[in-house]
């Protein structure tokens, strides 16, 4: 269908330059109008790619969820952290992978996925320096690397102020 | 609401029947308080006098709970004791004025506070040295104000120098466990770290801001500051609390590594030692740089919400909320995680 969404979107945008933007009087008006042009560049940003994004994510994180569960299950640790985290694991993977492309659904069970991860991010912090858990560095770190993927993703508008120097480098250095 | 205004400040202003109000208006910002301005005229002793008033509203939902009449006190406190806020003048507790809560300041004029501003605006740029040696010396100006002083009483009991980071660290998250409307990995594995890697305890437990940072002070061209604001966070704690805030990502603005867009890290530290005799310790800032980039991904946690509980139709609270990402790959790497 055309214009698309994103195209929809765009012509929002414009009419909010263009159009309304003028005619706005007060400094609170025209503040309150470039947050919603902010607010719709962050939603066309993510629309495109949302379902293929959650796709991919959710295939990642019952991926690690599942190397977690097993490389934690093998430390022997009595951490009850660790084996609140193993089992919170298993219950997310046993859980059916959602019928369809719905973002909805996609983003129903990347929430309990994370959730997951969520739990096994915090018990792997607590375990972090017992010599019993050290074969779970490699876990932790492969988790923080997904969650980084998808914290750069996207726009964002600390890009173009404070973050822009730090977002130049850590773009740069993902396509060395 | 102007004449609701007028109405307000006859009955505050004795022996002025004839309040005259106008330029009222709504400033931008402001995600915890609505700002409104006016200008306000009336006759004293016969005599003509123009005055602009803030304002400070409670919203209908905010991104932080926070006591009004607290943040009232301690700018009044502050000034008293010399750090340039301005002056308050009146506290109201209920919505009989103007339907919500509210207080009244002074407007100081002529000033600005957007770092867009007073970063980026050639009239600033010779002021830029000057900024910064006011950047620390107001700073200097709150935490020679002991915890103990009894004008800061109202702020409750004064924390040990070894709880003052445990204490932070259970106030954001327990507003994040409060809050979140969806798995928080970073937030919740950050909150771990930081409690196996507290800083060393308090060298002194003073008045925190803990909002201190550019964009929270009005500046002159010149280069004064002269007024603090944005107190609604204060409390008593580590004076670190505030210098790893000052020093956090998103307050550098200008897109490079200087602490507020003012100056390099290494001097903010000396000035800020040489000016209170309090050593900066690297570690302490690093895990309080975690714990604020934490407590600002909390904070728009909490403005989305108040917009998805239908709260608020604040277009500012869901823009927040969705852009707190960059905060966690921040947060990341202060971890080395």
């Amino acid at each position: 269908m055309r214009p698309t969404g994103t195209e929809a979107l765009r012509a929002v945008q414009t009419a909010l330059t263009e159009i309304i933007g003028p005619e706005l009087q007060t400094a609170f008006a025209q503040d309150t109008a470039q947050m919603l042009q902010m607010l719709l560049e962050s939603v066309i940003t993510e629309f495109d790619g949302a379902a293929q994004d959650l796709v991919e994510d959710n295939a990642t994180l019952a991926s690690l969820l599942e190397e977690f569960r097993t490389v934690a299950s093998a430390t022997g640790s009595t951490s009850q952290e660790l084996s609140k985290a193993i089992k919170e694991s298993g219950e997310a993977l046993a859980r059916p992978d959602p019928g369809s492309i719905a973002i909805s659904e996609l983003a129903a069970r990347n929430k309990e996925l994370r959730a997951a991860l969520e739990t096994a991010v915090q018990a792997l912090e607590r375990v972090f320096e017992d010599p019993e858990c050290e074969s779970l560095a490699p876990i932790r770190g492969a988790m923080y690397q997904h969650l980084r993927e998808v914290a750069a993703r996207g726009w964002s508008f600390w890009d173009v102020a404070s973050f822009r120097e730090y977002m130049m480098k850590h773009r740069a250095k993902r396509t060395v | 609401m102007q004449t609701a205004i007028a109405d307000y400040l006859k009955s505050k202003l004795p022996g002025s029947p004839d309040v005259s109000v106008a330029n009222l208006h709504r400033i931008p910002g402001g995600a915890s308080r609505e700002t409104w301005s006016v200008d306000a005229e009336w006759k004293e002793d016969g005599q003509s006098v123009s005055r602009g008033f803030i304002f400070r509203r409670d919203p209908d939902a905010s991104v932080l709970v926070t006591e009004r009449d607290i943040e009232f006190q301690v700018m009044s406190v502050a000034r008293n004791h010399g750090v340039p806020v301005p002056q308050m003048y009146w506290l109201e507790q209920d919505g009989d004025w103007l339907e919500r809560p509210f207080f009244v300041m002074e407007r100081i004029d002529g000033c600005e506070t957007s770092p867009m501003i007073v970063l980026m605006d050639p009239r600033f740029y010779p002021a830029r040295e000057r900024i910064g040696e006011q950047f620390v010396a107001v700073l200097e100006r709150i935490h020679v104000m002991d915890a103990n002083d009894p004008d800061l009483a109202f702020l409750g009991p004064v924390p040990t120098p070894e709880s003052c980071a445990a204490t932070e660290i259970d106030r954001w998250d327990e507003i994040l466990a409060r809050d979140a409307l969806e798995p928080q990995p970073v937030l919740r594995g950050a909150l771990s770290w930081l409690r196996r890697n507290l800083p060393p305890p308090a060298q002194r437990v003073v008045l925190v801001h803990a909002d201190y940072r550019t964009g929270n002070y009005l500046c002159s061209p010149e280069g004064e500051i002269t007024g603090m604001l944005d107190w609604e966070m204060a409390h008593l704690g580590d004076p670190m609390e505030d210098v790893g805030w000052a020093c956090i990502r998103p307050w550098r603005w200008m897109g490079n590594e200087q602490v507020g867009g003012l100056m390099e890290r290494e001097q903010f530290y000396r000035m800020y030692t040489e000016a209170t005799g309090i050593d900066v310790n690297e570690e302490a800032v690093r895990f309080w740089e975690v714990l604020g980039n934490l407590k600002l991904a909390a904070i728009f946690v909490t403005g989305g919400r108040s917009f998805c509980d239908g709260r608020t139709h604040s277009p500012m609270m869901a823009f927040l909320s969705r852009n707190f990402a960059r905060l966690e790959l921040e947060i990341m790497d202060l971890m080395e995680a």
